[in-house]
């Protein structure tokens, strides 16, 4: 965890950086020499941006997006946590961590102290990720549960 | 349904693989696996064409892009029945990054990346609270991003 995180800068970035970003978000198995030919710059070029990309941070690594509904996984549900007291959040968030199915936690304002996105295979595996496993985590006051009955859209952020 | 039963063990040593690293060579993802990687380079294809697999990408840290505030929005609808309407409106909106029609108290919830509180409020006031159809919004606003990652694809 950085601890220096509310100092974090946006990065240097150029026109060229921009090009390439929204060619590779889109395809991580592009050919760097077709993203070299469309934007007009040797294939070397593109090697290099794309590691000092890496090496400042502003790509975070790369990856194969699955269907979840293919693997079986169902139910997409947001839930809002209530905690006991506000200091356990840490804690808390830890004990999260620990089970894969929540594949999302923010520290959110507004009326619940945490917001994770969860991922299970049906609504009955939901309900026993939060009989067995959330209710048991010490500082849970109590939870409420939005379930998504479908997922309209999920993209990257807009590069300029 | 579920193609779920239509997958291997190997499928899915494959799949733990080539979501956390969408370059790794596939000659290393065999190696590690155990097969060829002419068998690697077919059953990834397969996984395509089954549809497991939908597309693959380079994380952007939204952070260093200049997109500071990561915000969850549930809005509430006028009439249920305007809710493909308004998604048609959400979606053009570039910033929203993710739409799901939910049960529970909000009609639709959003997330929501901008560069800073201001540009919250315009795309708040500006542009989703004037699409024809929304009642009210509901803000939560992430300080901290504690985790993110992919399913488990074993389990």
């Amino acid at each position: 965890m950085e601890t220096n995180d509310y100092l974090e800068k946006a990065a240097n970035i150029d026109d060229l950086d921009e090009k390439i970003l929204k060619l590779i978000t889109k395809n991580a198995r592009i050919p760097f020499l077709e993203v070299a030919r469309e934007c007009g710059v040797s294939g070397a070029a593109i090697h290099q941006r794309v590691q000092r990309l890496l090496n400042i941070g502003v790509v975070k690594g790369s990856e194969f997006i699955v269907s979840p509904q293919k693997l079986g996984y169902n139910t997409c549900a947001y839930m809002g946590i209530y905690l006991d007291k506000a200091k356990y959040h840490t804690q808390v968030s830890e004990a999260l961590r620990k089970i894969p199915e929540v594949v999302e936690c923010h520290y959110t304002t507004g009326q619940y102290a945490i917001f994770i996105k969860i991922q299970t295979k049906t609504n009955k595996h939901l309900k026993k990720i939060i009989d067995d496993e959330l209710q048991e985590i010490e500082g849970i006051a109590r939870t409420e549960t939005f379930i998504s009955l479908e997922m309209d859209f999920k993209r990257q952020v807009p590069i300029k | 349904m579920t193609l779920r039963s239509n997958l291997d063990d190997v499928d899915f040593r494959i799949l733990n693989i080539i979501t956390k690293n969408a370059r790794i060579p596939f000659k290393e993802v065999a190696s590690e696996v155990g097969i060829s990687r002419a068998a690697v380079h077919q059953r990834v294809n397969r996984m395509i064409d089954l549809e497991v697999i939908v597309g693959s990408g380079y994380n952007i840290n939204p952070k260093k892009v200049d997109f500071r505030t990561c915000t969850y929005i549930g809005i509430f609808l006028e009439k249920g029945g305007l809710f493909s309407e308004v998604v048609e409106r959400l979606k053009l909106i570039p910033e929203i990054v993710e739409c799901h029609y939910t049960t529970g108290q909000y009609a639709i919830f959003i997330k929501v990346y901008a560069k800073d509180n201001e540009h919250l409020k315009n795309i708040l006031s500006g542009q989703i609270q004037k699409i024809m159809g929304v009642a009210s919004t509901e803000t939560f606003i992430s300080l901290e991003e504690s985790f993110k990652r992919a399913i488990p694809v074993h389990s």
